[in-house]
Formats: C-alpha cells, structure tokens, sequence
C-alpha cells in the first residue's frame, strides 16, 4: 500500500516543479511542425488553371467557375472553401505542375466573413471562335506546348498561342465568319471545329 | 414483459441530438437501485456513409471512412485499403507495410490512453484522467509530425500508404516511445494496485465467455473474457506477421479486467512500433504501388482496431467506384453486451459498466429518469449519472 503511493508522489512532485503541459497559444504564437497539413494556397505564378485539384477534392471544397462572357475577356476562377476541406493534401498530390496548389501550414484559419480566408485564382480561357465551347486555359496550353516540346508546333492553337508569346501576329483571335473553313483552322478552335473545318472543306460542301 | 416493465422506474440514457456522434439510447429498467433490464437503440445519426461511398472514386472513400470515427481514425481506411487490396490481389511494399502498423499501433495506444482517463473521470479519480490525457499528448504531437495532423491522418492509400516516415522523425518517435514506456509502467501500476478502484470494479459488469461468444463481442471485451480473438494474430495484414507481439487476454470478464487488458495492449503496441522501427529505419524503399484500375469482382478487409474487429466489403463492376460497401463497426457487436452486463448491477455502476466498452461516449450526454407507475419524470444531465458513480467510489474509499 505504502509503495505505489511513494510511486505516484513522485509524478505528482515532479509535474508541479515541471513547467505548464499546455501552450499560451494565444498569446504566444505557435509554430507547427514543418509536414502540417494547413490551408491549401494557390501559387499564382505556377498554377496552370488545369482544374485537377477540383476534379480530385474529396470533399469538394474546390470551386471551379467558368465566366465566358466576363469582361475582358473569358476567366476561369479556382475559388479554395476552407470551411469545406478536409486538409487531405490530395489536391496538392495530382497537381499537373507540383507547385500551384501547397498546403501551407497555416492552422489559424476562423474566420467572420468567409472571403476573408478564401484562396483563388484567375486565369485567362481560352474559347472556341466558332461554337463557343471552353478549350482550356491559356496558361494550361502553354505549359503542355512546354512539356511535348517540337510535337507541339502540330497543333494549330498551341502553336499560335506560342507564336503570339514571340509577338508574331496570328490573326488566331480574330472572329470566324460562318460557315467555318480550312483557313480558319489556325484560330483558336475547338478539336470538334477543327475537324468539322477539315472535313467539309475535303467535301467542298461549302 | 411489457407488462412487467410498467410497473419498475424506467431510466433512459442517450441523446435525441444528431448532431452528436454515434448518438445511442439506453433504457434502464430499474427495480429500486437494481437495474432488470436493458434496452438499447441505435441510428439516431444514420450519416449514409455506405451510399456516399458508392457516389466516390475509390481514392476518396480512404478519406470518406476515415471520418466515421473520431478517435481510431486511421482503422476504417486500414480495413478498407485490406478490402480492396483483397479484391486486387495487389501486394504492398514492405516499408509501406511497417508504417501502416506504426500508425496502426499508435492510434491504439493514444486511443486506449484516452479510454483510461474518461474511465478515471467516471469514477471520480480525475488526476487519472489528467495524467492519461497528458501522457497522450506526446503520441498526437508524433501523429503531427509524421502524418500533418492529430487526428484525420490521411496516411492510407490503396496500394501503400501517401506519406512517407522521413528518418529525421525517427528518432523524436523513439524517444516518445521511451518516455511513454516510463509513464504507462507508472500509470499501469498505479491503476492496478489501487484497493478502491479494485473494490469499485472487480465483480462489475462480468461477460462470461458464453456471452461474448452469443453476442459475438469482439476486441478488448472479448479479451478481458479469456477469449483471445485477435485479428491481427489470426487473419495477419499488413507486417502483423513479421512482429513479434503478445496477444492480451484476462479471465474474469468485468471492468478491471477490460482496464487491464487496455493498459497492458499498450505496452504490446510500443514494443510492435519498436519493431517497425528497426525494420525500416535506413532501409528506403517505395511506399506504394501504382494502381491502375479496379477489376470487377469482390473483396473484403479487417483490421483489429482499438475497440475490435472492424470489417469492411467492397464489391466492384470495373468502374472507378464501389457499388457497394458494406461497413461493420466495432463497437455496433459491443454494445449489445450492455443487456448481459448491466443486469443485476446497480444504477451507478453502470456508467463505468457502459464506459468499459469504450462506445463513444457522447452517447450519454442526457439523463432523465421516468417513473412510469407515478407517471412523473425527472431529468437530469449526464453529470448526474457520473456524480452517482463518484459517490459510490467515495463510499468505498471511506470503507477501506
């Protein structure tokens, strides 16, 4: 009886004379290790715009808008809902380019008004001149130019696109008058266009 | 029955609120201080885990089970990543194996430590729970470093595990290992000697082994029975078979018996990490397998989880989601015990009787008493309930 008491004196003895177990984390700041899942955050510079982190998210906490009639121009905006995440890191995994979605170690994150901790970005789409369909984003078109290298001058839109990036004049943005034809095939069109342009003209229907 | 019922003092344990995890009820038949009898409901909080799992990619479901528990979170994935991997035939590379069972391991040891402090809460000995609850600290803190969060680790993946126990770790986890060692040797013997916890918890709540075997209880309630089911010794996953481990099992079937056989798995947990450790530590080596498609067919995983055996069956059609996915918690074949353990026992012992189990115990937030023959109710809160326990524990503290 006498032994297990002396036992646990011990521990009582030694936590009063220990410092506090808990943290002043408010009045202290407090440092997370360095692999803590926080806040995912956009990297402006190297997000493409490809929209895999929405695909992924499991708990949808990923917002993909597609404004084609905004001004200046389509928009593509990838909008981060922490409220919603789940801090899983799967959005930082499947990122085509490994750097535009982090999870930071951001812990802190309560806020009063929502848009205050949201994380988004902007990027320029690019849009069928014929039917209007999305092809994808500017960005998007030039990092796969990047990736396929000399493969990628077969293709009319990554091709343009790069030679607008030389300030070469393409014309690629100017607008088609229908019905569509060959000559239109090196604007920015959809792969469906493109080959209805091919095809008709082969037939010489128009 | 029914009419028999009428007649005795009904006490209801549970909550009504659904925003409250596994949310149960408990009616206590009470003859005076004698409870008679028990009746139990569940699915209060039907969540439909099962039918948004089939709305999924099979990649996001590790994320979706992982969230049907709060406190043995990484068990859902673990027997769900087993299921599919069943179905694939696919095997997993041996570093990932190890680091599924050290987060396997540590989760049980948190887990357990967490279970002997509400435990010590419930009976009165608060210091028990500070110093469990303290002891657990160091393992979330570990849990931080090596995965990125305390609770929801996102480790598990089909195929391997998504992060990678990095060296520089190692030696920090060690060393909590060894400190942890020091404490539960401590906390153990302090528990177990203890003469008032001994006269408060000998003799209570017994389970037979009949009754584990007709109620098919599993985990440390069946093991405190003298039944050593253990699904990492008799189905072995993961690197299960290449640890050397002990399985724990006690005789009498009551609640110092289920403490025991708690505070002594812990050790067995330490010593499997430890194992793990050395298994991988320098070694390298891949941490998953590329996963390409799911074929058409069915699978079904276990793992042996902090409170049990937890099953999981998946069936696939070649597409990139379940059709179907069955899941079987725990605590669900535990709970039903309470009509074999409660009955004879008395109004204050069943709190810790309803706690050895270890359901989530939020279930118990309310407490009202309804007098049927008068037609009167009383309603009290949990703490009422716990305050009975105390006192009795003070009862036996003054008789000693």
């Amino acid at each position: 009886m006498k032994k297990p008491k002396l036992r646990e004196l011990k521990e009582a003895i030694t936590s009063l004379f220990s410092k506090p177990f808990t943290t002043d984390f408010p009045y202290k700041p407090h440092t997370p290790p360095k692999r803590y899942r926080g806040k995912p955050e956009y990297n402006e510079k190297e997000c493409v715009g490809c929209g895999a982190c929405f695909q992924v998210c499991p708990a949808k906490a990923i917002e993909m808008n597609d404004e084609i009639n905004a001004d200046g121009g389509p928009t593509r905006t990838l909008i981060h809902h922490p409220a919603e995440c789940l801090f899983c890191g799967e959005c930082e995994r499947n990122c085509i380019t490994q750097e535009g979605i982090k999870l930071s170690t951001k812990f802190d994150i309560a806020y009063f008004d929502e848009k205050n901790v949201q994380n988004s970005v902007q990027h320029k789409l690019l849009v069928c001149k014929d039917c209007g369909e999305i092809i994808g984003t500017e960005k998007h078109l030039l990092w796969a130019f990047r990736r396929v290298k000399n493969l990628g001058f077969a293709q009319p839109v990554m091709l343009s696109r790069l030679m607008e990036e030389l300030e070469i004049k393409t014309g690629a943005e100017e607008k088609i008058a229908p019905p569509i034809q060959r000559t239109d095939m090196l604007k920015i069109v959809c792969p469906r266009c493109r080959r209805i342009a091919f095809i008709s003209d082969e037939k010489k229907e128009h | 029955m029914a009419e028999d019922k009428k007649k005795k003092v009904i006490v209801p344990i549970g909550p009504y609120h659904p925003l409250l995890e596994e949310p149960e009820f408990f009616a206590l038949y009470c003859d005076g201080e004698k409870v008679v009898d028990v009746d139990w409901q569940a699915g209060y909080n039907h969540r439909a885990i099962e039918k948004l799992s089939e709305a999924k990619h099979w990649d996001q479901v590790t994320f979706l089970v992982e969230r049907i528990c709060g406190i043995c979170s990484t068990s859902h994935p673990f027997a769900y990543c087993n299921a599919v991997e069943d179905l694939l035939g696919a095997s997993v590379p041996e570093r990932a194996r190890y680091i599924r069972c050290i987060i396997g391991e540590l989760e049980r040891i948190h887990s357990h430590l967490l279970w002997v402090g509400l435990a010590g809460h419930f009976l009165g000995y608060n210091t028990v729970f500070m110093w469990a609850w303290k002891y657990r600290e160091p393992v979330l803190d570990m849990f931080e470093i090596i995965t990125g969060n305390r609770n929801h680790y996102a480790m598990f993946k089909i195929g391997g595990v998504r992060r990678n126990i990095e060296e520089e770790d190692m030696p920090a986890l060690r060393r909590v290992l060894k400190g942890l060692k020091v404490q539960l040797e401590m906390l153990t013997h302090a528990v177990l000697d203890d003469p008032v916890l001994g006269a408060r918890l000998k003799g209570v709540g017994v389970l037979t082994k009949e009754h584990i075997k007709n109620f098919g209880a599993v985990g440390p309630v069946a093991r405190a029975s003298g039944i050593g089911g253990d699904i990492r010794k008799d189905d072995p996953y993961a690197a299960y078979p290449m640890l050397d481990f002990k399985v724990i099992t006690a005789e009498h079937g009551d609640v110092f018996d289920k403490a025991v056989v708690r505070l002594l798995e812990m050790f067995e947990s330490i010593k499997i990490i430890e194992q793990s450790l050395d298994a991988i530590e320098g070694k390298g080596g891949d941490i998953q397998t590329e996963i390409r498609d799911i074929p058409p067919g069915e699978g079904i995983g276990r793992h042996e989880a902090p409170r049990g055996e937890c099953f999981h069956y998946i069936k696939s059609d070649g597409t990139n989601r379940p059709v179907r996915h069955k899941i079987r918690a725990p605590s669900y074949t535990n709970i039903p015990t309470f009509k074999a353990s409660c009955i004879g026992q008395m109004i204050p012992d069943v709190a810790i009787i309803l706690a050895g189990v270890d359901p989530c115990y939020c279930c118990t937030e309310r407490v009202a008493v309804y007098d049927a023959g008068n037609k009167k109710k009383q309603m009290y809160d949990f703490s009422r309930l716990v305050e009975m326990s105390r006192q009795k524990t003070e009862k036996i503290k003054k008789e000693i």
